[in-house]
């Protein structure tokens, strides 16, 4: 029998457990030239704001560095009115669920955009990006205090019945906390983890090689931090956890899911190579028939501490 | 844009490899499902790790690799494409003798040329571009492609002036070569710290009519394809390609529009040497995705009198000189 990659994630029933990643292919149009989309369990489309952000000033907003590469972006997105019009309807016709990320600088602005969303068809589920290093208001602010994180997905919640899945920080101090009391507050999954804060410098300007100064670390490089992280969230938590982090290949997305991953993101390996979401999908089925396991779900947080070592939970 | 000058990933075939002057490598490619649908101005992304070290890590890791799929190495070192102009056409259109001669009806905007290959031109600077540089004949590169709005030209009786500088000068040949093939005048004024570090053929035996006053060098490639180049060496002539264009643009009173490629302060310089001339440049920057979708990699240009962020990616890499905001990306 062919093994299954079926997963559920709250209410949303998923053909496959590989995402896109939020910030990586847009709005989905711009990359369904080169990438084979119609097959991926979801596309999380680019945060979006209330209003259209122009997004950080230019100079460098991209570096490459050893395994990874730093971005500031600043959220540059058309606005919630260019998401509906013109975005969305292009999305729809791509076929996987989309999942709407939402991005806010008060609480008010986040629940104006769950609000105006609800009319809107063809929306799975919404990400609640608290995760962003690279605004100077709301963003990762929400992300690092579980009061603050756990009251705006309080007063989310009411407004909406489609699953809610924050986005979450590595940089929080206490990110299970930060975990719990989302779940706490009515959270359906989490995802995690957005980039990493970091900073390169250009040694003989000896200025920041972004030009924001610092930004968020993606790629190959974090993976490690992802995957602890997402054992510990996973293991404190009772709600799907998706993971993501640098994954390269079915082998890096296998890690999240034996570390208590429900699904996986891939973002940054999209970037080098369009073909890594269906290569990562071809891996699970291929690994699972090799394994003689009938289900993904059999292998989420399958992971077995060794008995000598450390609990794993800060 | 029509359907088939979409974006395609190609494992192209590396033909010949090129050292040349001033830590430079020429790499010319067969690229069959590119090459006959870009045009000067666009580019390329390119995955640098050598084909060999990908093969390796993905039997090490158990699976084979599959024609069109490629993978990175464990080391993930250089990590993200790199953008490269395309630096020439070849193929049957883009013969020398037909060039030189024009005008070759390239036939109508959007359809397929007859041409195969491509040939990029890069100076090893970095981990992408030296790793790019190990690559031998007989090996393959994935490319993306063709990226970008390239240049728009059109037949008309104005003279094309060319202004590169440095590294600049790579798309501009493929530039030439279009307009040749409409039968246009073209004159290339090309910038260089030093003509020994000059990536095309300098000669300074080539016929001296053609060149301009007072500068001596010219530079092989344009004069194959029958236009007409002038060698700015500051260490030669010591001066600046800007300071050549000003007065070039003086003594030859005549329609010109402008084409530029080079480093942002040069490009800022050309722009005001310009005018009110048509000029378009042909902006640099660091991206990742090539395709517009990550945003990384925007200038800030006037659209309808206000600033706004357009990506070099998508938008670009040409933009028309005019609308650039230059104090704010240089």
């Amino acid at each position: 029998m062919k093994p299954t990659l079926a997963v559920t994630i709250g209410s949303l029933q998923l053909p496959n457990p590989v995402l896109l990643a939020s910030g990586i292919i847009g709005y989905g149009t711009e990359y369904q030239e080169v990438a084979v989309l119609g097959r991926m369990g979801a596309l999380v489309l680019k945060s979006t704001t209330l209003a259209p952000r122009a997004g950080n000033e230019p100079g460098a907003r991209v570096v490459e560095t050893p395994a990874g590469m730093l971005n500031s972006i600043g959220l540059e997105n058309p606005g919630l009115e260019a998401l509906i019009r013109e975005k969305l309807p292009q999305a729809r016709t791509l076929g996987p669920a989309l999942i709407v990320s939402l991005a806010g600088e008060t609480e008010e602005e986040f629940a104006e955009l769950v609000r105006r969303l609800e009319g809107q068809e063809g929306i799975a589920a919404l990400e609640i990006n608290i995760s962003c290093p690279n605004v100077k208001a709301g963003g990762m602010a929400f992300g690092v205090d579980p009061a603050i994180a756990g009251s705006l997905v309080g007063r989310l919640r009411p407004l909406t019945r489609r699953p809610l899945i924050p986005k979450l920080t590595p940089a929080a101090p206490d990110l299970v906390a930060v975990a719990r009391a989302c779940q706490e507050a009515g959270a359906d999954a989490l995802a995690l983890i957005n980039t990493i804060p970091g900073m390169a410098i250009d040694v003989r300007s000896r200025r920041p090689k972004l030009g924001a100064n610092f930004g968020g670390l993606s790629g190959p490089a974090i993976k490690p931090v992802a995957v602890l992280r997402t054992c510990q969230v996973a293991r404190g938590v009772q709600i799907p956890v998706i993971g993501m982090g640098g994954i390269w290949d079915a082998e890096d997305a296998l890690e999240f899911i034996i570390a208590g991953a429900t699904a996986v993101e891939v973002g940054t390996a999209v970037f080098v190579d369009p073909h890594r979401p269906l290569d990562i999908l071809h891996g699970l089925s291929a690994f699972l028939a090799e394994q003689g396991i009938g289900s993904i779900r059999e292998l989420v947080g399958t992971l077995q501490l060794n008995e000598a070592g450390e609990p794993c939970m800060p | 844009m029509a359907e088939h000058a979409l974006p395609t990933q190609e494992r192209a075939t590396v033909l010949r490899k090129e050292r040349l002057a001033g830590d430079h490598v020429r790499l010319v490619l067969d690229a069959p499902r590119i090459a006959p649908w870009t045009r000067a101005g666009q580019f390329v992304h390119v995955l640098c790790p050598p084909e060999a070290r990908l093969r390796q890590f993905a039997q090490a890791k158990g699976r084979v690799l599959a024609p069109g799929q490629s993978v990175s190495d464990s080391s993930h070192l250089p990590l993200l494409r790199r953008p490269l102009s395309v630096h020439r056409l070849c193929g049957r259109e883009y013969m020398q003798d037909r060039l030189r001669s024009g005008p070759f009806s390239p036939g109508p905007p959007g359809s397929p040329r007859q041409c195969t290959g491509l040939e990029l031109l890069f100076r090893v600077v970095g981990t992408g571009t030296a790793a790019l540089a190990q690559r031998e004949s007989g090996e393959t590169v994935d490319l993306i492609g063709p990226l970008g709005n390239g240049f728009v030209v059109g037949p008309n009786a104005a003279e094309a002036v060319l202004v590169a500088g440095g590294i600049g000068v790579a798309p501009l040949l493929a530039l030439a070569q279009e307009l040749r093939l409409l039968g246009r005048a073209v004159t290339a004024l090309v910038g260089t710290v030093a003509a020994d570090k000059m990536p095309l053929g300098v000669d300074p035996q080539l016929d001296r009519s053609f060149a301009d006053e007072q500068l001596d060098f010219m530079l092989r490639e344009f004069d194959q394809i029958g236009a007409r180049s002038v060698l700015v060496g500051e260490r030669e002539h010591g001066m600046l390609v800007t300071e050549y264009l000003e007065p070039y643009l003086e003594r030859h009173r005549a329609r010109v529009e402008i084409y530029a490629c080079g480093p942002k302060a040069m490009l800022a310089e050309v722009v005001r040497i310009a005018g009110g001339r048509p000029c378009q440049v042909l902006l640099e920057e660091r991206m990742a995705c090539g395709l517009g979708a990550c945003r990384g990699c925007v200038v800030k240009v006037r659209v309808g009198g206000r600033p706004r962020f357009r990506t070099v990616c998508k938008d670009g890499p040409v933009f028309r000189g005019q609308d650039i905001l230059w104090d704010e990306t240089t």
